[in-house]
């Protein structure tokens, strides 16, 4: 475990990392405008490593780039421990946060050697590369397992994990104590996936830093967090302990999430049941009440009428939030081993979606 | 020279691979590949990038780069794909043999309807009308599990979610009534959620029309749940063959088992310690290991692993390349 928990004597030294309160992203050159994030809230608390989990389109990209600064919020605020003072809508925070950007093809300048992708953060605008920069650039690769002579290539004569791992080296070249990861390690192997995680946990252990990391792998963000929230169609619909959120979700959605995590299985065919039917909703048109309800087995009329809040509805160990009217009366799920089998435990196929349980 | 064939006991495979080279220039990028794939049969193939799955996948249509050399014999239904001419050829890609890609919103004309896109594939095989090719299209996405077919048919792609386009690519690839589906990473690009639907999509596929699929993936979990057999390959060669059952539950190579161990999700923080994993990077086929080819990056390997080339031999009911199988007991990793 211990590589992996926080540095407790900075989390409790210095208190919240990031502050979310009732956060408001809307693109408005869609007509109607959308809102990629609605009135979400929550706290990072330093050192730990927060993970927002969810599908495609649920807004938790759109949820890191407000925390970067990279959009502006069209209500509510973000607070960083670094930036308290200033009004959160004040546009990026250069030097305060970083962020590793999801696809390393596209985030480094296919022109330049990576050494100069790498030392960008240290430069300011519109000045010379002062000397020994390249000697700063190349202890920063060797610090994410690269050799010097990496940092004269470009891009493209870099594998993928060497280009993931250049990205790393940038995003830590500033030295930020708030790191910002979208997807780090979707679509790689599941070797080049370890070694990433690996070494974003030396850096988090020698540094003392905080990520929030976004991801739509369940099983990556659960060997890295501490915490996770859960994201469903612009709503934060959980939050709570990895372990407590990942092995005894409470919110139907979180369950369903969960259990089409495809698990190594000695019966083929096992995968004839998905866990969850059909799409999420459009967010030009969001269902009434709570977002999860058409595609939910438990919705009944309430869930249609009222959205349940988080917060609201805090479980017995107080850190576990889930906002679902319903979540007391689910069974919950045994703690050993979830999802062994989707069958057992996913919810039952309805398809009118009101079968109670 | 070729290695046994797991299944050569069973009449006719659909598509059977035999002895399958291939290099570009000076390095040899496949070795000797040899398997077959049955009707209504699912066989997974796995390995790291760069293990040669997915050229095996382009081979079997001939789709292979510029200047490669192809070696071996390739059939499907009995026809030689390797000797086969030019409109033979034509006629199998997309008809008999289809093929879908990993990330379907690239493999779809964005400036054309999805409908088209699909009554052209049929078109293009068979003498039919424009009326008839697009009642058999949306037919078919409405088989795929497109809520609206009707709708879907006029969409561009830009208005589907990667789901709704990797649904889409499967209509595409069934339109002509294939024998054969070679899948290549389908499901990597989507969700979790997403995923469990299409491979649950490909398995009945695969029962109801009796189509076989070849399904290339780095994600054990999905062949796992999908697959009634799987191969492996590492360093552009099959290491392991065998039933799905045999493979999580009495692994007969170093490699698969270290697979296995690294792709068992994990929902709580356990520590590194605990995971059994892969280090190490992927050997290159251009440049291979001396010996066994898993040797560097092998838990279990010893001084002769470096010397000696071992063989695809029989263990069990499968297939395997170890020197050390008979000795080895690799535990079924975590169960």
């Amino acid at each position: 475990m211990s590589a992996l928990q926080p540095n407790t004597e900075t989390a409790a030294s210095s208190g919240t990392a990031v502050s979310v309160r009732g956060l408001t992203v809307s693109y408005d050159g869609q007509r109607p405008a959308v809102r990629a994030v609605d009135d979400v809230t929550f706290d990072i608390a330093s050192g730990e490593t927060f993970a927002v989990i969810g599908e495609s389109g649920s807004g938790k990209s759109t949820l890191l780039r407000a925390i970067a600064g990279l959009v502006s919020p069209s209500g509510g605020t973000v607070d960083t421990q670094a930036d308290a003072a200033r009004p959160a809508d004040q546009g990026s925070r250069p030097g305060r946060t970083q962020i590793v950007f999801q696809d390393p093809d596209l985030a480094l300048n296919p022109r330049q050697p990576v050494w100069k992708s790498i030392a960008e953060p240290l430069v300011p605008r519109k000045l010379r590369i002062p000397a020994g920069l390249r000697d700063r650039a190349l202890e920063l690769l060797s610090q994410v397992g690269l050799s010097a002579e990496v940092g004269d290539r470009k891009p493209h004569e870099l594998s993928g994990g060497q280009r993931q791992r250049v990205t790393i080296a940038r995003a830590m070249a500033a030295g930020t104590s708030l790191v910002l990861l979208d997807e780090p390690v979707s679509a790689q192997d599941v070797s080049l996936q370890a070694s990433i995680l690996r070494l974003l946990t030396t850096f988090q252990r020698d540094r003392g830093l905080t990520y929030v990391i976004v991801s739509h792998d369940v099983s990556a963000v659960g060997r890295l967090a501490n915490r996770v929230g859960v994201m469903y169609a612009a709503k934060l619909v959980e939050v709570g302990p990895t372990e407590e959120v990942l092995t005894r979700p409470r919110h139907p959605y979180t369950r369903a999430l969960i259990a089409s995590v495809p698990t190594i299985s000695a019966e083929p065919g096992s995968a004839a049941r998905p866990a969850i039917q059909g799409e999420p909703p459009d967010l030009r048109n969001p269902p009434s009440g709570c977002r999860f309800r058409t595609r939910c087995a438990f919705a009944i009329e309430r869930c249609a009428v009222e959205e349940p809040g988080l917060g609201e509805t805090a479980l017995h160990t107080g850190d576990h939030q889930v906002a679902c009217h319903r979540w007391q009366e689910i069974p919950e799920i045994p703690p050993a081993r979830p999802r062994q089998s989707a069958g057992d435990h996913a919810i039952p196929q309805s398809k009118t979606g009101r079968e109670p349980c | 020279m070729a290695a046994p064939l797991a299944h050569a006991e069973r009449p006719g495979p659909l598509l059977s691979v035999d002895g399958l080279c291939l290099s570009i220039g000076e390095a040899t990028l496949l070795k000797d590949i040899s398997f077959t794939v049955d009707r209504g049969e699912v066989v997974g193939l796995v390995g790291e990038s760069g293990s040669g799955k997915t050229l095996t996948g382009l081979s079997v249509l001939r789709l292979v780069p510029p200047g490669a050399r192809l070696a071996g014999r390739i059939t499907v239904s009995g026809t030689d794909l390797t000797t086969a001419p030019r409109d033979v050829l034509r006629a199998m890609r997309g008809g008999e043999v289809s093929m879908i890609f990993q990330e379907p919103r690239s493999s779809l004309n964005p400036a054309s309807p999805i409908g088209r896109q699909i009554a052209d594939v049929i078109r293009a095989h068979q003498d039919i009308s424009r009326r008839q090719a697009a009642a058999a299209a949306i037919s078919l996405l409405g088989q795929v599990g497109l809520p609206s077919p009707r709708t879907t048919f006029a969409a561009y792609p830009h208005e589907l979610s990667g789901g709704m386009c990797q649904r889409a690519m499967i209509a595409m690839a069934l339109a002509c009534g294939p024998s054969l589906l070679i899948a290549d990473e389908p499901t990597t690009a989507l969700d979790v959620t997403v995923q469990a639907q299409i491979i649950a999509l490909l398995r009945s596929i695969a029962d109801e029309r009796g189509l076989a699929v070849l399904l290339i993936t780095h994600n054990l979990a999905v062949v796992t749940q999908v697959c009634d057999r799987i191969i492996t390959m590492y360093c552009g060669q099959i290491v392991n063959a065998d039933s799905t059952h045999a493979v999580v539950t009495a692994p007969s190579h170093p490699y698969t088992w270290a697979l296995l161990s690294a792709g068992r999700p994990q929902l709580a923080p356990a520590g590194f310690e605990d995971a059994a994993e892969l280090t190490g990077q992927p050997a290159s086929p251009a440049s291979p290991p001396v010996g066994c080819r898993f040797h560097p990056r092998c838990p279990f390997s010893e001084p002769r692993c470096s010397e000696t080339v071992p063989e695809l031999a029989a263990a069990g009911g499968g297939l395997t390349r170890c020197l050390r199988y008979p000795e080895l007991v690799l535990e079924a990793a975590g169960r």
